[in-house]
């Protein structure tokens, strides 16, 4: 089911408690939205982590992360970040790099979740309502 | 001792105590729900889905998956049909309908709460009795004569719902109505679904398992009833916390808050704390026999909610536990937000799945009350509650 090579970029079904997930290498796009409650993160996310850590050597000039999330546990988060930090080796390298957090417009605490993450690293990020 | 943040008068208002009662109360129960929020159309395929989950756990209860689903849907639909509307709103609000799904060893009680006009006791309680007088053959003919006129029954077809019921669990109802304002009463019944009993014990084997003490009879229906409203609990979940028994769990209280108040911060809030409560038993509760026993309350005051949970955790664990929750409570937002970055930024494999963050993003949901219980049970294991206020 996980295409492990980078060539063929990362594609994840959304299930209940795990979220969807489409990484495109060449595009340097990069998207995770639904649900993220799994019980253990650090397994869900640690294909993608892996993967990530692939892309980075051979990111094209732009890379945009997308992060639609409906629910997140608190394990959750903290593999985000984990996703976000290695992005910020990429800015490093001198490359661009953008995070677009897009969140309902009626869900605060998820506004401030991306606040809260948007102070902890050094990436841009583009907080980004929607309407239902 | 429990912190600066904990002013007196509101640990009167919490009732801490209470969760390992109702968690003893419920010691036989491999599975309970006790509902009293929203009665909505859409929560009803929840209700099945929690039993369904339940059912898919234990392979002796497989053939009776069909018949309980149906009989949850009935229950249920039955107090949206047919409970009587108080004239005055705070009557409805001080007497809410509740709903009851119990799993003891291999039978389900199904039970319903909801209050009813007076003038409509006497034709009911004929209804029932009469009902529980059937052998299986007269109701499946009682069943095939009404069915056709069935459309024309006054609310849709109540008769016909209680005889499908009837045949379905081949036990007597037990009911009881308990006269509580002016004109209208608590219709309280419940009903038992077992697996593989002949028809002709339909009257015999509820006498037989009434005697044996493996029931619990009306009045345990009532007993909760009373507690549950009185401490405006909307949900009560007792089970084996499995991470699949979170979803009908979620969906359901989402559905509840979405056709009540709407969703809004505080509702949102209750979520996130469901998820990492429900969670934090999945992950840490001791593990007794194969089962994660928990229990989780929601409490409805108001625009405000409490939250409670109870489980089983080992000795050797309660000293690190405490230990974090002391230090939860003695801070305040600043504080607690200082931690939480500290905590996601520490190095990733350092806890299990990261709890000690799901307490700490918990502590932040919450405004002002975190209260925390140990009581030993054993040389090896000691239950734990926590409740919060959103």
């Amino acid at each position: 089911m996980i295409t492990q090579t980078l060539q063929k970029g990362l594609f994840l079904d959304k299930r209940a408690d795990t979220p969807k997930v489409e990484f495109h290498p060449h595009e340097g796009l990069l998207e995770i939205s639904g649900r993220s409650l799994p019980e253990n993160a650090e397994q869900f996310y640690k294909p993608i982590l892996e993967w990530i850590n692939l892309y980075l050597p051979s990111a094209p000039a732009k890379t945009s992360m997308k992060i639609e999330l409906e629910y997140f546990n608190s394990s959750s988060v903290k593999q985000v970040l984990a996703i976000l930090i290695r992005l910020e080796e990429l800015r490093m390298a001198g490359k661009e790099v953008e995070v677009v957090w897009s969140y309902n417009e009626d869900d605060e605490l998820m506004e401030m979740k991306g606040r809260e993450l948007e102070s902890i690293v050094e990436l841009p990020f583009k907080l980004a309502a929607f309407t239902l | 001792m429990c912190g600066p943040r904990l002013r007196r008068e509101e640990v009167r208002i919490m009732f801490l105590q209470k969760v390992f009662d109702l968690f003893h109360l419920l010691s036989k129960d491999k599975m309970s729900l006790f509902y009293q929020g929203v009665t909505h159309d859409d929560i009803t395929d929840k209700l099945i889905g929690l039993s369904d989950e339940n059912i898919r756990s234990q392979t002796a209860l497989s053939r009776m998956r069909k018949r309980v689903s149906f009989a949850i849907s009935e229950c249920f639909q039955n107090i949206i049909r047919h409970k009587d509307i108080p004239r005055s709103p705070q009557a409805e609000h001080d007497w809410p309908s509740m709903f009851m799904v119990r799993n003891i060893s291999n039978a389900y009680y199904i039970g319903s709460v909801n209050l009813i006009n007076d003038e409509n006791i006497d034709k009911l309680r004929e209804q029932l009795l009469k009902l529980n007088e059937l052998s299986e053959e007269e109701l499946r003919s009682m069943y095939l004569q009404q069915l056709p006129t069935a459309t024309f029954s006054e609310k849709g077809g109540a008769g016909l719902g209680l005889i499908e019921m009837a045949r379905k669990s081949r036990q007597k109802f037990e009911f009881d109505f308990l006269s509580v304002v002016e004109d209208m009463s608590l219709f309280v019944i419940q009903q038992p679904f077992c697996e593989g009993r002949q028809e002709t014990d339909r009257q015999e084997v509820t006498e037989s398992s009434a005697n044996a003490g493996l029931m619990p009879g009306i009045s345990q229906v009532k007993d909760l009833y009373q507690c549950l409203q009185q401490q405006k609990v909307m949900l009560l979940y007792r089970s084996d916390f499995s991470q699949d028994g979170m979803f009908p769990l979620m969906d359901m209280m989402e559905n509840n808050l979405k056709a009540g108040s709407g969703i809004s911060l505080v509702s949102r809030k209750l979520m996130y704390v469901l998820v990492e409560l429900y969670q934090n038993i999945v992950k840490h509760a001791a593990n007794i026999q194969g089962r994660q026993e928990g229990i989780l309350l929601v409490v409805e005051k108001g625009p405000a909610y409490e939250v409670y949970t109870g489980n089983f955790i080992r000795n050797t664990e309660v000293e690190a536990l405490q230990l974090q929750l002391k230090t939860l409570v003695g801070l305040d937002q600043t504080g607690l937000k200082q931690l939480y970055r500290e905590e996601l930024i520490r190095d990733q494999s350092t806890t299990k799945g990261g709890a000690g963050l799901g307490l700490i993003e918990t502590a932040r949901y919450c405004s002002g009350q975190f209260r925390y219980e140990f009581l030993p049970i054993d040389s090896d294991i000691s239950f734990f509650s926590l409740g919060i206020k959103l």
